[in-house]
């Protein structure tokens, strides 16, 4: 039997998550399941889908080379991106968190390319990279060099380049999780590592990492889910080009969906994209039993 | 010589003045380099377009012009694009937070039916981007007449239907845990209903965790670059980083225009971050450590 109290609590609490559940049911979990059905459908939105079965997905796989490189790429792209954004922020957030003077400053300062909004970074980077008036290869002329990278726009250079403006993200949103997570650790800790003679690394190792490792495990998980979405650099530097070496998944979704109106084949698409990160999510927590630890 | 700072750990060890010194070069050219995007924005703004070509000679604007400003301005509908963002980024923050701190504080608070479950199912929520489901969304708005207005921007974050939605109700949860229960009981028995407990009492506890969502949901919408490409087809209804691009799909590319776009989408996000800094880092925190 439940109490009157009980019953009003539990009441209470379901007005408190009507929005959030709403969203998720309309916006959320309804869309998923709907992309999933799509992908068996052809549909230009003008006519009513039209069942296919498995076409589309056949065709993904045995005869679609775009989609092909555009999971290569995205896979390329997560394996340099997520390991070069996640351990540089810790590494920042590592350095950062001291109390020498003038640090909020610098914290500030290296959060500042991650205000400002996606496309006015993807057209800076694409004038500072340009190959004949961009500011990078005009220094590098001066310099010397006689035929500067062309970055962007070769494709043996464009995927680097692009990993390469992600960089200053290091200092961003990622960074911020990490310091506040520094800051939990009680100072206690540390004391002691210290009086038992542990040195600057064995302290990091045996007391920092261990003790960050959940939110370690959170910034990962969510960086390889930010890396596997990119979409601006790629829509507005390159168009997926040159030979489609930056095609990626989603703008390959968008590209279908909007460009070439075919929502079945990008639900398809989504599909298999939803699919990935699921997976790799699920690898990513079976995997953080070796190596995350919770305090009681 | 070591003084009485430390450098990454908390308390401990007194720094050698070589380590600081080197923290501190690696820090500030790391700063520097990352401060660049904004300077050169600031510095194309203010250079005549003869200038921005020649910029193999020219890094600093001589003299310094305001003709870009006045033009852009003057000239291209960018305060309207300024206008529509306004709009779009408001509203969407207030629904940010108000949907984020009524559900937060919920899962961190109250006991009810299948808690724990519809607990996954919002971190279920951070791992089904927007981008995945596009076309389904896109229908929905098609379905409800909302395509090429504002409405597909902004009500996705009234219902915290976003990654980013699913983390805010994450923090706020984290941050409702951490606070004490006794002040809430103290309350429950002078018959203060669960609304008036969370607007009166959790509500201003809450200040700093609901001042990390109103930066993080302001760069989120402030930014929102596919939903806008997505959901807005007439120029009336662009928002700043579609207007941003507008100036690429002339007959040439406008540096100067771009740039100034650009800067003028950046300020806000600058004056925000800097008055808003300290609770960046207080308002996250995850590790829902019992206070």
């Amino acid at each position: 039997m439940k109490t009157l109290t009980e019953k009003k609590e539990n009441r209470a609490a379901y007005c408190f998550i009507l929005p959030w559940l709403v969203g998720f049911v309309l916006l959320i979990a309804g869309p998923t399941i709907v992309t999933v059905i799509l992908g068996f459908t052809r549909y230009d939105i003008f006519r009513p889908p039209k069942w296919v079965g498995l076409k589309n997905f056949i065709r993904m796989f045995t005869d679609d080379e775009v989609f092909a490189k555009s999971i290569y790429n995205t896979f390329y792209y997560t394996l340099f991106n997520v390991p070069i954004g996640v351990f540089g922020s810790l590494l920042l957030a590592f350095l950062l968190n001291n109390n020498l003077p003038g640090m909020n400053y610098i914290k500030t300062a290296l959060y500042v390319p991650t205000i400002i909004s996606g496309i006015a970074m993807a057209m800076l980077w694409m004038w500072i990279f340009d190959p004949n008036s961009g500011m990078i290869n005009t220094l590098l002329r001066n310099m010397g060099c006689a035929s500067p990278p062309l970055w962007f726009k070769d494709p043996d250079t464009v995927k680097l380049t692009m990993i390469l403006v992600k960089v200053v993200e290091i200092g961003g949103t990622r960074m911020i999780i990490f310091l506040a997570g520094l800051q939990n650790i009680p100072k206690v800790y540390y004391e002691v590592a210290y009086i038992d003679g542990a040195n600057f690394w064995k302290r990091f190792r045996k007391v920092t990492v261990p003790l960050l490792s959940p939110i370690i495990l959170l910034n990962l998980v969510v960086a390889v889910i930010d890396s596997f979405k990119v979409f601006i650099n790629a829509y507005a530097i390159t168009d997926g080009g040159p030979l489609n070496e930056s095609m990626f998944l989603v703008l390959y979704i968008y590209k279908n969906a909007f460009k070439s109106i075919k929502m079945g084949y990008a639900s398809a698409i989504s599909t298999v994209f939803i699919v990935f990160i699921l997976i790799l999510t699920v690898i990513q927590l079976k995997a953080s039993k070796e190596w995350v630890y919770y305090a009681e | 010589m070591s003084n009485k700072y430390f450098i990454g750990q908390q308390g401990v060890g007194h720094a050698k003045n070589w380590k600081i010194a080197l923290v501190y070069i690696f820090l500030v050219t790391l700063a520097l380099v990352f401060l660049f995007p904004l300077i050169w924005m600031i510095l194309t703004t203010f250079k005549t377009p003869d200038q921005t070509f020649n910029h193999k000679e020219i890094f600093w604007p001589t003299p310094w012009t305001m003709e870009n400003v006045i033009k852009v301005f003057s000239e291209t509908p960018l305060m309207l694009f300024v206008k529509n963002s306004v709009i779009v980024t408001f509203f969407s923050i207030i629904g940010a937070v108000i949907s984020s701190t009524l559900a937060g504080f919920a899962f961190g608070r109250l006991k009810f039916r299948f808690r724990n479950l519809l607990f996954l199912l919002v971190l279920l929520g951070m791992m089904i981007p927007s981008q995945a489901t596009m076309i389904p969304r896109y229908l929905i708005f098609q379905k409800l007449r909302m395509i090429d207005t504002l409405i597909p921007l902004i009500l996705p974050s009234w219902l915290a239907a976003s990654v980013q939605g699913a983390f805010y109700i994450f923090i706020v949860r984290q941050f409702v845990m951490s606070i004490p229960k006794d002040i809430d009981e103290a309350a429950k028995i002078d018959g203060c209903g669960y609304f008036k407990i969370y607007s009166k009492i959790i509500m201003p506890l809450l200040v700093p965790a609901i001042g990390s969502i109103l930066i993080f949901s302001f760069l989120e919408n402030w930014g929102n670059f596919l939903d806008a490409l997505i959901y807005l087809n007439s120029e009336s209804n662009f928002t700043l980083p579609i207007g941003i691009q507008y100036f690429q799909t002339q007959d040439f590319v406008d540096w100067n225009k771009i740039m100034c776009a650009s800067l003028v989408s950046a300020v806000p996000a600058i004056v925000l971050l800097f008055s808003g800094q300290k609770y960046l880092i207080k308002g996250v925190n995850l590790s829902a450590s019992k206070g």
